[in-house]
């Protein structure tokens, strides 16, 4: 009975940190918080007896663990329904967290460095505001749609790469990100480097994706209409991912991404296999592409560049090659953090090309490197 | 020539890199449930005759009928469906994940699920891969118990006769009709590579149909084994037919010898 | 006509300054084979390298005391040791230590180096966002022959490259260094035991190859007379992208496909109407193309690899 308690303590002290790091504003409480966070996992980390008792407990407790992170997940707004802005970035947090499972596929599943998330993501975007624009399509079709629009580029730009070595199949990621970028920006039809603006919010039934939410006498900000389905698409995302990497797909990009010639020689089509790693990976990005519109209802050229396609890199190289749970991490870290220390905000890609360099060099498996497959 | 029970002829096979006749002319066949060996000084073409039969390189003349048909061209992936399996000289395992992850991507040509099932029927690829394990472990235990027992290592942490032994079981994963085996014994102690020996005698005992071409150095591995044996040299064919036969060809002796009596008489 | 003929002038001048880039990829390539990614934000630091100096001129007073072609040396010289021994300084302490690491992993920490020297320009330097005017360091004249106008600076910095591209050539093919790296690019663990030091090498081949890139910089402002800390960003993949048409590794590729790259971004943007936004997007869909079509460029140099 004593180690539920206990568990159960532990968990909520997280939850409680997590709280307050997003709502206080001042730096040192913030400063405050992340010690305390960083220090009880250190904590964790070094005192064994403490460490395999957590183990233990998670391992016996999994479920009840896991409900009780799911309800706070839900319960969350509702506690921020009077910090609108930390429900804003939350749901960005959770957009870089879908762009960085997609992109782990690539990166850590299959060795694949695409730098074009920034591309990728902007093409589920801009097709999804056009179509809402000009055809009046409603949101909920244009979801997949987008995710599709953004597959198809993918397969295109995957398909003639694949005999390409890795570090051309790099470049030729990288100028395409710069060409969509250039085109969006001097093409009429994208509107400029103006962007579209006026993009509806989704609706289900009579509720508008715009307005708040109302429960039980609490008013929660809209923002938490676009949070609640971008945690329901990560949760989807993650089956997905567990499902491929327990698949002969995820196991056939493991080999690809050990010794491509020795792959083939077990019969894997390489070729194919890596496609479909670029067109999974870009479907999920135009998804995230299609939500990220549609919550800002207006999108320019500006936040499609190659910065943002390595940030998506950073994250995951930072929170753990073909782990999802880890990339997750790394997305919230990478976008949470950089949040609070707005005075930083300015630094963030230098901070992000140290925090590269540095990773690289001591742990570059990630944080949370990847787990050995269990059969049970 | 009788092509019914040949399960793979080359004829006149042959491949230049650049000037250097590394495949010259080979004429090679081996039916089905033999096992022949291929020796040879280090740099005859033995490796390179195995990368032209699996496809890696397309050879400048020549044929290779793979039971009957005509395997040119085709992509490595392809040959290795038609039943294919091999080893590397080298070792080319698949280092970080673990040897029974190797083991079961070697059934990837006798698996069947595809991405549909994977995101929608998830069900099936589940049973598959369960099946999958368990056979891999049935492998791996086949060569030792502690193999079996840390089959969840990654392989970079497994010494190196171990190494050898799980890509042998992922060759062997996907039953093939002809195994390929390139130095299977390298850089193994004596008692690593009598043990290995009497596993490929197993294996034959097991599979009556399987079907074997084995590259070594070590002679005596071959003479227990090979029930034919061809000799490489500069690329080219120099002899063929039993051990004891081949052991004492003149030419044979001076291919593997032939340095050292330049070097007496200068 | 006569415009058609500036313009091809124009070209070959755009195409020499990319081959010095384009050299220094294929000059690491060749020897280390790494991708070095930020080589042409190496090529940027030459351009604010070149600001600098001359400012300090100014700030000193010396501006009008000093004949501007000795200022102009003086920048070049200044740049040409600082940038060499900058860029050796950046392969010391970030690509060496990935030396035993596979290519992946160099090529991102090639691109995080670019990007920490970006946003260092950006963030450190003065104003550093906006786009800085490159001070006048060459002769601003024209002449004349028959109808076509020459710029005189344009004509010398064509010259100027030439003269240092060949000065690397020579450097490569008749010296003994030259020959320790070309022995390095061949196999490097036999030029180990042969006594050749390659570390030291590799130094030398850096620092070569980042002197050029910060005199393409200096060169690329005095024509471009505005530079931004992110032209090095475009910069670098145009260079890579020339070495990579002419054929990765292959000294003669780099000049080949830098002309290539050159000529179809001048041209189109001269004679295609509303052309000139798209030049990069022209050049980099050649790139892909050759990359994906012609992975060993025109006139190739691809090692076989041995299973």
């Amino acid at each position: 009975m004593f180690e539920i308690v206990l568990f159960i303590a532990v968990e909520t002290l997280f939850f409680v940190f997590i709280y307050l790091f997003l709502i206080l504003e001042k730096i040192y409480s913030i400063l405050g918080i992340l010690g305390g966070i960083i220090l009880l996992s250190i904590l964790i980390n070094k005192i064994d007896k403490l460490n395999s008792f957590l183990k233990k407990c998670f391992s016996e407790y999994k479920t009840p663990a896991i409900l009780y992170g799911i309800i706070f997940i839900i319960a969350l707004p509702i506690l921020l329904r009077n910090y609108p802005y930390q429900i804003f970035i939350l749901f960005n947090a959770g957009l870089f967290a879908l762009l960085a499972l997609g992109l782990n596929w690539q990166i850590g599943s299959t060795n694949i460095v695409n730098f074009a998330t920034g591309a990728s993501f902007a093409t589920g975007a801009y097709t999804s505001a056009l179509l809402a624009i000009h055809m009046g399509w409603s949101f909920w079709i244009l979801l997949p749609i987008g995710g599709l629009a953004a597959a198809g580029i993918g397969f295109i730009l995957g398909l003639p790469c694949m005999k390409t070595k890795t570090y051309y199949l790099s470049l030729v990621t990288i100028a395409f990100t710069l060409i969509v970028y250039l085109l969006l920006n001097n093409l009429s039809w994208t509107g400029g480097p103006d962007g579209i603006a006026d993009i509806p919010f989704p609706k289900i039934g009579n509720h508008s994706f715009g307005s708040p939410i109302r429960l039980f006498g609490w008013e929660i900000p809209f923002q938490a209409n676009f949070y609640y389905l971008t945690v329901f698409l990560i949760a989807l995302t993650f089956i997905v991912d567990r499902r491929l990497r327990y698949s002969r797909i995820g196991l056939a990009w493991n080999a690809i991404r050990n010794d491509e010639i020795a792959a083939e020689c077990q019969g894997i089509d390489v070729t194919y296999s890596k496609v479909l790693s670029f067109s999974l990976n870009f479907f999920f990005d135009g998804i995230a592409g299609t939500l990220f519109a549609f919550c800002m209802s207006h999108i320019s050229p500006e936040s499609f560049t190659f910065n943002v396609s390595v940030t998506v890199v950073t994250i995951v190289i930072v929170g753990g090659m073909d782990n999802a749970v880890g990339v997750l991490f790394g997305a919230l870290l990478m976008t949470l953090i950089p949040e609070k220390f707005q005075v930083f905000q300015n630094y963030r890609m230098l901070i992000f090309g140290f925090v590269i360099l540095i990773m690289l060099r001591l742990r570059p498996k990630g944080l949370f490197p990847q787990t050995v497959r269990k059969y049970d | 020539m009788m092509e019914n029970d040949h399960i793979l002829i080359t004829e006149d096979l042959t491949i230049n890199f650049g000037g250097l006749r590394a495949v010259d002319g080979v004429d090679f066949y081996i039916k089905k449930g033999e096992v022949v060996g291929l020796i040879g000084p280090n740099g005859s073409g033995k490796t390179t005759f195995f990368n032209l039969i699996t496809g890696i390189y397309k050879p400048d003349q020549g044929r290779i009928l793979f039971e009957g048909e005509n395997t040119i061209g085709e992509k490595p992936y392809k040959i290795t469906r038609r039943g294919i399996a091999r080893t590397f000289q080298n070792g080319r395992l698949f280092a970080d994940i673990s040897a029974l992850d190797n083991v079961i991507i070697g059934m990837y040509t006798k698996q069947k699920t595809n991405l549909l099932d994977t995101i929608f029927r998830y069900r099936r690829v589940k049973t598959e891969l369960r099946e999958g394990a368990k056979r891999a472990m049935e492998l791996l235990a086949f060569f030792s118990k502690e193999l079996k027992d840390n089959c969840l290592k990654i392989v970079a942490d497994l010494p190196h006769a171990d190494r050898k032994r799980v890509e042998i079981c992922r060759a062997l994963a996907s039953n093939p009709k002809l195994l390929l085996l390139d130095e299977p014994t390298g850089g193994m102690s004596p008692e690593e590579t009598e043990e290995l020996m009497q596993d490929i005698r197993k294996i034959k005992e097991q599979n009556k149909n399987i079907t074997i071409i084995i590259i070594e150095h070590d002679m005596s591995v071959i003479e227990r084994v090979a029930d034919r044996v061809y000799v490489f040299n500069y690329g080219k064919k120099i002899a063929d037919g039993p051990f004891s036969v081949i052991s004492k060809d003149t030419k044979v002796i001076e291919a593997y010898l032939g340095e050292e009596t330049e070097d007496v008489e200068t | 006509m006569t415009q058609f003929i500036e313009q091809i002038m124009f070209a070959l001048m755009l195409s020499s300054t990319y081959a010095l880039i384009s050299v220094g990829f294929t000059l690491f390539f060749g020897a280390i084979n790494i991708v070095h990614f930020s080589h042409g934000d190496v090529a940027m630091l030459g351009a604010f390298s070149g600001i600098i100096i001359y400012g300090l001129f100014g700030f000193t007073g010396l501006i009008g005391n000093v004949p501007s072609w000795l200022v102009t040396m003086i920048i070049f010289l200044a740049t040409f040791i600082l940038i060499g021994f900058l860029g050796t300084f950046f392969e010391r302490t970030v690509i060496k230590p990935f030396r035993k690491s596979p290519l992946l992993m160099v090529l991102v920490t090639t691109i995080a180096l670019g990007i920490v020297i970006r946003e260092s320009v950006r963030l450190f330097y003065p104003q550093g966002s906006n786009p800085q005017v490159f001070p006048k360091i060459l002769p601003q004249m024209n002449f004349e022959a028959g109808n076509l106008i020459f710029r005189f600076d344009h004509l010398l910095i064509f010259l100027i490259s030439i003269l240092l591209i060949s000065f690397m050539f020579l450097f490569i093919n008749r010296t003994k260094t030259g020959l320790a790296i070309r022995a390095i690019s061949q196999d490097i663990e036999a030029a180990n035991l042969m006594g050749i030091n390659s570390d030291i090498i590799i130094a030398i081949t850096f620092f070569i190859g980042s002197i050029l890139a910060g005199l393409a910089g200096i060169l690329i402002g005095s024509y471009q007379t505005v530079v931004r800390f992110d032209i090095g960003l475009m910069g670098g993949i145009k260079g890579f992208s020339a070495a990579v048409v002419g054929g990765l590794g292959n000294f003669y590729g780099a000049i080949v496909g830098s002309l290539v790259l050159g000529f179809i971004e001048s041209l189109t943007s001269a004679y295609i109407p509303g052309g000139a936004p798209y030049k990069d997007v022209f050049a980099f869909i050649i790139v892909i193309f050759f990359l994906v079509f012609k992975p060993s460029g025109i006139l190739g140099r691809m090692a076989p690899i041995k299973i």
